[in-house]
């Protein structure tokens, strides 16, 4: 079998692909075209994973410690590759919150986060994901997580702390007025109620930002 | 059907099915749509994708495990070194395409089959001595006399008499 590890020069090619598509990807997420977006972060994806990290050394992409993580024992070694997937994931993440595709949203602000556990951004995303997806207490926790690293979105944090506990209160009001008397004999009238109770509006600023 | 593209610029075309084998390949799917376009798939060879298609098409319908399976599950799918009669043939392969096949699993993340792989590599380690497991693996040893002896010594309840 001929040697199919790449040279430095194609390895360099491949992020430098990687990066274009990235770039592609952050202006049509500002135009709002969240599929377009989508679609040229995966693609940018498929050129950085799997990369070998030791042909991303021998092209000058060495290890650089993270930035903003607290743990002194963390000696995981991080590329460059490493930063612009932990961004392509929180910048997806912000897409899928868009799209109010909240558990997709969740799980790729998680990927944002196992590469930076510290990445405000994809915390304040899975945050807001898990309480849209009725996790309030998840969510909360998150939150309360993320003011504790970075008070100063502690505003920011506030607000949607509260606006995912209205979410929450409502749906439990809603519910409640379902169960009532549930127990009684069919009466009509608990049901018309649930039925006029309007979802509650979903379009709240996120941190909108996608280039740092 | 869906078409992707290998580092060598060969064109293969599959199965939805099948290519959502690959955990990478189906958020995207998912995320996009299916399009005429082709998949790049820039990290993994025409000679690899091939093997890793062919592992796809056996296993295509059986459950995929969820993105956040049971810890527990996950251990007892760890433990086990035990391999399917299908998989065991099928990995049977040279060393360089398993190590290519497991790096493929990784990258495209298929679980199943990167559990194949590890497993295969667990096994060929399994009771051997350190030397030849040097000689497998043509890994050079860097520990000085004396750095060896004080291992030996330490790990020496662990030996199997």
């Amino acid at each position: 079998m001929e040697d199919l590890s790449d040279t430095p020069s194609v390895t360099a090619q491949k992020v430098s692909t990687a990066k274009q598509k990235k770039d592609t990807a952050d202006q049509a997420f500002k135009l709002g075209n969240t599929k377009d977006a989508l679609k040229a972060y995966h693609e940018a994806l498929m050129y950085l994973l799997g990369l070998d990290k030791n042909a991303l050394q021998s092209i000058g992409m060495a290890a650089k410690p993270a930035e903003g993580s607290s743990g002194e024992g963390k000696d995981k070694e991080r590329t460059e590759v490493d930063e612009i997937v932990e961004k392509i994931y929180a910048n997806m993440s912000a897409c899928h919150l868009k799209n109010q595709n909240w558990k997709r949203a969740e799980e790729t602000a998680n990927k944002a986060l196992a590469k930076n556990e510290s990445n405000y951004k994809a915390m304040f995303r899975k945050g807001k994901a898990l309480g849209e997806q009725g996790f309030f207490e998840k969510a909360l926790k998150v939150l309360e997580d993320l003011k504790t690293k970075n008070p100063s979105d502690t505003a920011l944090v506030d607000t949607e702390i509260a606006r995912l506990r209205t979410i929450d209160n409502e749906r439990e009001r809603v519910h409640k007025q379902k169960m009532k008397g549930f127990l009684n004999k069919a009466e009509k009238k608990g049901a018309s109620i649930s039925d006029d109770v309007e979802p509650v509006a979903i379009e709240s600023g996120f941190i909108e930002e996608v280039k740092e | 059907m869906v078409l992707l593209v290998t580092s060598d610029n060969e064109q293969f075309n599959a199965d939805k099915d099948v290519v959502e084998r690959s955990v990478l390949i189906k958020n995207m799917l998912e995320d996009v749509g299916e399009s005429d376009q082709p998949i790049p798939l820039p990290n993994v060879s025409s000679s690899v994708l091939k093997k890793v298609l062919e592992y796809c098409e056996h296993h295509r319908g059986e459950p995929l495990p969820s993105a956040d399976a049971d810890q527990s599950q996950d251990e007892t799918r760890k433990r086990t070194t035990d391999i399917s009669e299908w998989d065991q043939k099928f990995i049977t392969v040279d060393q360089e395409m398993l190590f290519e096949i497991i790096l493929a699993a990784n990258y495209l993340d298929i679980k199943s089959l990167l559990d194949v792989g590890c497993k295969t590599v667990a096994n060929m380690i399994k009771g051997k001595t350190p030397e030849e497991i040097r000689k497998l693996f043509n890994i050079v040893n860097d520990f000085t006399p004396e750095e060896e002896a004080q291992i030996k010594k330490e790990n020496e309840w662990a030996e199997d008499r």
